[in-house]
């Protein structure tokens, strides 16, 4: 018997496959039929399928962090975006499907499968590469307003202003302040798009309408939709100014 | 902080927010230059001082009068030769207005004919007089005009730039292939197993690409055809992801007739799902409500899934979704998110009644 293990966040593609796998496949047994990453782990674990197609992005664990750990298990991913790097699943799975899949192509794969097994795939790699693009910079601050929670994007910010105990975030519109200091938010926010112009400022460089100097030689910053004026002081001056 | 509502609407494009400053200048300035003539020259009949004044007023204002002329068609430019010709032709003119006027002595054209005549002594001082006038008008107005030019120019184009990027999205969103082959996979496994299903899939299909395309030829919609729109989508997703998303969608019928720019609503709706629902291990609920609020239209978009982690991935869309706002409605339109409880995101979209929208 070739045991199977499905795992798709649409219920109706994977009862799908489960069924169209039985028709061109004489052996086939499923398993297991699961819609998040979590419960393939398990149940990939606790069968040990000879088979498992996954899908590359389902909740809990992507396809790729399942197959990482699908041990002895042949992995075939079934996706429908066909940018998530397919030269790079020929290297690494037994086969790959791009949805909508035909029934030659499913034949197809079935057939690739019955062959003699390859050696297992190295995912590392693989996982590292896209794991390398998800950015770790802060994109959301969480303010409290009253009761409810008020969710910032930090694009929306045009500068942080340290205070003595909170630091104060400027929008267009609004002040808040939150308790992260002005140090942690400078090591978490995405440089491209924030800078240090003083002991106390950090400014979203994509606000700044334009950089002058006063009659007393300092360099002030004008925003684009606000009327605050940002002094930069000479110890970030020059940094500032390679941007 | 709206720079276009303390503007006074009655001047017209290309001058400066304090241009009503200048005329009191040059007459300030005028007085000044008239009484230093006076007390170089002194002693002097009251009536001759009287002259000086009005002719070095008339001369002033020409000098005025001549560069708003020139500065008409050159589009708020006012190169150095204009300031030449402002000046010679404003004294010139000024000083003969007046004494056509008021019959004051043409001081101006005495002295040309004349230079070495008893008044050409007080020609040096009106001309200085008017020469920093001159350079007062020059210096004042080229500073403001090119500056208000500048931001008028960057403001254009940004307005723009957010115009092609939303057109761009426009077009994306009609042949977003993920979303299209997606849909078309499931319809693909429904429909031997289950033709009923499959027919109202492809109806929800149909209707969001009817309402998509023809968008690209009318650039507004209303609530209600937006709704239709965000209904089938939502209506696809639920069929996609089976019992892990549920979903409603409540509106006032008045409100559905109301106009709304397409692409603000959507791809709330289409982020609550893909960044909230989707990656939710059991799923969740998104609510769309529309309601009118002291004018306003409101749009709440609330889910139950995973929430916005610090690290969530902000996005494109919302960019996009912020930067039309901003060219559509200036400060008035506003997008905010607050944290659900226990779990998922509420993203209020507020737009002003019409009455308010900016003209670009």
């Amino acid at each position: 018997m070739s045991t199977v293990l499905i795992a798709d966040d649409e219920p109706q593609l994977a009862q799908d496959l489960a069924r169209r796998l039985q028709r061109c496949w004489n052996d086939v047994e499923v398993v297991a039929v699961v819609d998040n990453g979590l419960d393939a782990v398990s149940e990939l674990t606790r069968l040990k399928p000879a088979y498992a197609f996954l899908d590359i992005r389902m909740p809990g664990l992507n396809g790729l962090e399942v197959a990482a750990a699908a041990d002895g298990t042949r992995v075939v991913f079934v996706t429908a975006y066909e940018e998530y790097a397919v030269a790079a699943f020929e290297a690494s799975a037994a086969d790959y499907l791009v949805k909508p899949v035909s029934d030659a192509r499913l034949a197809q794969c079935v057939a690739r499968l019955q062959q003699a097994a390859v050696a297992a795939p190295d995912l590392t790699a693989l996982l590292q590469r896209l794991q390398q693009h998800r950015p770790a910079h802060l994109s959301w601050l969480h303010v409290g307003a009253g009761n409810t929670t008020r969710v910032l994007a930090v694009e929306e910010v045009l500068y942080f202003q340290a205070g003595d105990k909170y630091t104060e975030v400027v929008t267009p519109n609004e002040r808040h302040v939150i308790r992260m200091s002005l140090k942690e938010l400078g090591q978490r926010l995405d440089p491209e798009h924030f800078a240090q112009i003083h002991r106390g400022t950090i400014v979203n460089l994509r606000a700044i309408e334009r950089l002058d100097r006063d009659m007393l030689g300092r360099s002030l910053i004008h925003l684009k939709s606000h009327t605050d004026v940002l002094t930069v002081s000479r110890a970030y001056l020059g940094r500032f100014r390679q941007m | 902080m709206n720079r276009s509502a303390t503007r006074l609407p009655i001047l017209p494009q290309g001058w400066r927010q304090n241009e009503w400053r200048v005329p009191f200048m040059v007459l300030l300035i005028c007085v000044v230059a008239a009484a230093l003539n006076v007390a170089f020259s002194w002693p002097m009949p009251g009536r001759v001082i009287g002259d000086v004044f009005a002719s070095t007023l008339f001369c002033g204002f020409s000098i005025y009068g001549v560069a708003m002329l020139i500065r008409l068609p050159m589009h708020g430019r006012f190169p150095a030769w204009a300031v030449l010709i402002a000046i010679l032709g404003g004294n010139v003119l000024g000083s003969r207005l007046a004494n056509l006027t008021l019959g004051t002595p043409d001081y101006i054209g005495m002295s040309l004919r004349n230079p070495g005549g008893m008044r050409g002594a007080l020609i040096a001082p009106v001309a200085i007089g008017i020469l920093v006038t001159a350079f007062f008008l020059y210096f004042s107005h080229t500073q403001g005009v090119k500056e208000e030019l500048e931001r008028q120019r960057r403001r254009a184009a940004e307005a723009r730039q957010a115009e092609t990027q939303a057109h761009l999205a426009l077009l994306q969103a009609q042949i977003e292939p993920h979303f299209l082959f997606n849909t078309l996979a499931n319809i693909h496994s429904l429909i031997k197993e289950d033709p009923g299903a499959a027919s109202v899939v492809l109806e929800q299909l149909n209707t969001y690409l009817r309402t998509s395309l023809r968008r690209t030829r009318e650039p507004t919609s209303t609530v209600g055809e937006e709704l239709e729109l965000v209904e089938a989508l939502l209506g696809i997703a639920a069929m996609r992801l089976g019992r892990r998303l549920e979903y409603s969608i409540a509106a006032e019928p008045e409100v559905r007739a109301a106009p709304l720019p397409p692409l603000l609503l959507q791809p709330l709706v289409e982020n609550a799902v893909r960044h909230g629902i989707e990656p939710a291990v059991g799923g969740g609920r998104i609510s769309v409500e529309v309601i009118r609020r002291n004018g306003d239209l409101e749009m709440i978009v609330t889910d139950t899934g995973v929430g916005l982690d610090v690290n969530a991935p902000g996005g494109v869309g919302l960019s996009n979704i912020r930067a039309r706002l901003e060219s559509l409605y200036g400060v008035a339109g506003k997008l905010e998110f607050y944290a659900n409880a226990p779990r998922g995101v509420v993203a209020k979209l507020i737009l002003p009644s019409p009455a308010s929208r900016v003209t670009l």
